[in-house]
């Protein structure tokens, strides 16, 4: 170890010291609300995002422990947007309460590390500890919310599930150790290619099966989605936010650095299987979403969905420079980031002071009330569906169109099948916005915070969605970069 | 003479870990987990791999086994699970146990795995913590970062229930939490 692998990984330094720094600032100086806090942590947010880009193709730091390079780099840049926008709206949500919770802001910080970790990691044991990091953080931050059983609830399943999926990961670890000797990602790739090749064959299948059940945990992948509607509709909505758009871009960077190193052997040979959890993650995911009245239900069922999608990507990708599905996957993620932060955000604007009217109804006419903020959430919505002037469409495009070129027709066809029924419901939540008159209590959401979140959100997504060219380039640089570090 | 201790240490783990599943009461369960994780500690002793064994008693005999013996005997006993198992359940749970244990007999006998040989001094604490502190130290630092973040986080979700103890107004419907609970945050 030296310096200059500190300075490499400049970002998740600058974080750690501002979740120490805001632990702190909250020990020592009595104030009410939590302004100071929030600036403090933004400050070190601020503060990463201007330290980020370090390191090129192919730099690893701690002795092969990370890669910094642009793969990791686009996703520390999404983390950061992800943590920068949901620590602006939870300032809000969680000043509403009696007693404001401060470790909100050190745990969003040490999770985003957590995360920042999985996407650089490079060898299997500096992954898992990055991967409790997060979740950890994230168990807590769900039980957070103090008066709701709902948020205590959804802490405890997700605790459960988590450790339950981290044991499959961890013997899937094992197992892989068992049969190369080795947790270096590049290395088992490069003796899985070696002459001869693994002769605990079995052994490393199974690894890799067992570390493909984990992560599909993570990331709520049909036969392991059990916790996500509870979890997501429990926890506060800024925590939802942030869960959805960082744990599943951090998962599905992990994901794509598994799927290349095994490539050649468990991933080619399972496809059918692959092909099999995506059809049956889209069409669950969509289907169950059409009969949920509960808003945050059905973005919980829908972010079960948008998974699919994804996964159609990891079915098509394989090991080489500038492979098209792997950059499909980076863009939506980005993409989706955005959307999924702004959605929760919104709906912890329109929910109101208890945080439990996500009804539908509470959407009732929201258009004449707010027109600007119901704007905000058809925009959001529609990227979310892919309709064409959006970030949303791009990202489905990209995967869509690299899985076509890669002969998954069938996988494609059910996946567009799949947008056009998802389509019913997020266009349901536009009618009831527009075309119904508003009824009981008039929203209260006046925070600038949440608004600057949501437009900012929103902006982004037009922009990208008329513009996708540079957020294109940085994932196709991204995923050069990966192919780079094997 | 290593093969004695093996075969005696062994029998003693598996038997003492069916006599933990097999134990109506969860207390005596306890009691014989912690009689297993023993014996497999002197495995681990015989390999040559000392901190793993002595990691093992510590955390596991010792750390784990006394939180889990505290909650066990501090929500009572009474409600010790008296039903027999699900049979559809239990024969689902042998076949795995044969099928795994069958396969790893195979991929033994078959003699078609390289673990590779390893020196007496593959596991002593001098060996494993230079790892920590050169291949692994990224990972060992990290692991600082997340014990913090757990020790943050036990003490949001820990102040909460004192905090609903001292309330005087609890939500409608909402207790905040068993009344055990509020007695220790009391206390």
């Amino acid at each position: 170890m030296s310096w200059s692998d500190v300075s490499l990984i400049a970002p998740m330094v600058w974080l750690v010291l501002g979740g120490v720094a805001t632990l702190l600032v909250d020990a020592f100086v009595p104030r009410k609300g939590q302004g100071h806090l929030l600036i403090t942590s933004l400050v070190f947010v601020v503060l990463a995002l201007a330290s980020l880009g370090r390191g090129s193709d192919g730099t690893e730091a701690f002795g092969g422990a990370l890669a910094i390079d642009s793969f990791a780099n686009f996703f520390h840049l999404t983390f950061l947007v992800v943590a920068l926008m949901s620590l602006a709206v939870g300032s809000v949500v969680f000043a509403r309460e009696e007693k404001p919770v401060a470790e909100f802001y050190p745990l969003i910080l040490f999770s985003t590390v957590g995360m920042m970790v999985m996407a650089s990691a490079l060898d299997l044991v500096t992954l898992f500890v990055g991967l409790e990091t997060m979740s950890i953080a994230l168990y807590v931050l769900s039980a957070s919310q103090r008066h709701s059983l709902f948020s205590s609830e959804a802490g405890f399943k997700y605790l459960l599930l988590g450790a339950f999926s981290s044991a499959f990961l961890l013997f899937g670890i094992s197992l892989i150790y068992g049969a190369t000797q080795t947790f270096h990602l590049p290395t088992i790739f490069e003796r899985a290619h070696a002459a001869g090749g693994i002769s605990m064959y079995a052994v490393y299948m199974g690894g890799w099966a067992l570390i493909l059940v984990g992560l599909a945990f993570k990331v709520a992948l049909v036969p392991f989605h059990m916790w996500t509607p509870d979890v997501y509709e429990g926890a506060p909505s800024p925590i939802t936010g942030f869960m959805a758009a960082g744990v599943k871009a951090a998962s599905f960077a992990v994901l794509l650095r598994v799927v290349w190193t095994a490539s050649d052997g468990f991933f080619s040979e399972a496809a059918p299987l692959m092909a099999g959890l995506a059809i049956l993650t889209m069409s669950f995911g969509n289907v169950v979403a059409l009969a949920q009245t509960n808003l945050k239900r059905m973005l919980a069922y829908s972010a079960i969905a948008h998974a699919g999608y994804i996964f159609v990507g990891l079915c098509a990708t394989s090991l080489r420079v500038g492979d098209p599905a792997a950059k499909g996957i980076l863009f939506y993620l980005f993409s989706y980031a955005l959307m999924n932060v702004g959605t929760f955000a919104l709906v912890s604007l329109v929910s109101g002071r208890d945080g439990e009217r996500c009804d539908l109804d509470g959407f009732r006419g929201l258009a004449r009330r707010n027109p600007l903020v119901s704007a905000t959430m058809a925009i959001l919505l529609l990227s979310l569906a892919g309709v064409p002037p959006t970030a949303g469409f791009w990202g489905k495009f990209y995967i869509f169109e690299a899985a076509m070129r890669e002969g998954h027709t069938t996988l494609v066809v059910i996946a567009l099948l799949n947008s056009a029924v998802a389509m019913y419901y997020y266009l349901r939540v536009i009618v009831v916005m527009y075309m119904r008159e508003p009824e009981g209590e008039a929203y209260d959401g006046h925070s600038p915070q949440i608004l600057a979140t949501i437009a900012a959100a929103a902006v982004a997504i037009l922009w990208i969605g008329l513009f996708p060219g540079p957020v294109s380039e940085l994932a196709r640089l991204g995923v050069t970069a990966l192919a780079h570090s094997f | 003479m290593q093969g004695l201790f093996f075969y005696l240490f062994g029998t003693v783990a598996v038997i003492s870990a069916l006599l933990t599943i097999t134990r109506r009461d969860p207390v005596t369960s306890a009691f014989w987990l912690i009689f297993c994780f023993l014996n497999v500690a002197a495995l681990f002793a015989t390999l040559s791999a000392h901190l793993i064994a002595v990691l093992q008693i510590l955390i596991y005999a010792g750390a784990i086994m006394v939180f889990f013996l505290f909650v066990t005997m501090f929500l009572g006993k009474e409600k010790r699970s008296a039903e027999r198992p699900n049979p559809v359940v239990f024969g689902v749970g042998v076949l795995t146990v044969g099928a795994i244990a069958g396969g790893l007999m195979r991929l033994v006998r078959s003699g078609s795995h390289d673990f590779g040989e390893v020196g007496p001094e593959h596991g002593t604490i001098e060996a494993v913590s230079r790892l920590l502190l050169s291949n692994y130290l990224f990972a060992f630092e990290l692991t600082g970062l997340l014990l913090t973040v757990a020790m943050v986080g036990a003490v949001l979700l820990a102040r909460r229930e004192a905090k609903g103890a001292r309330a005087t107004r609890t939500p409608a419907g909402a207790p905040s939490g068993p009344a055990g609970v509020e007695e220790v945050a009391d206390a």
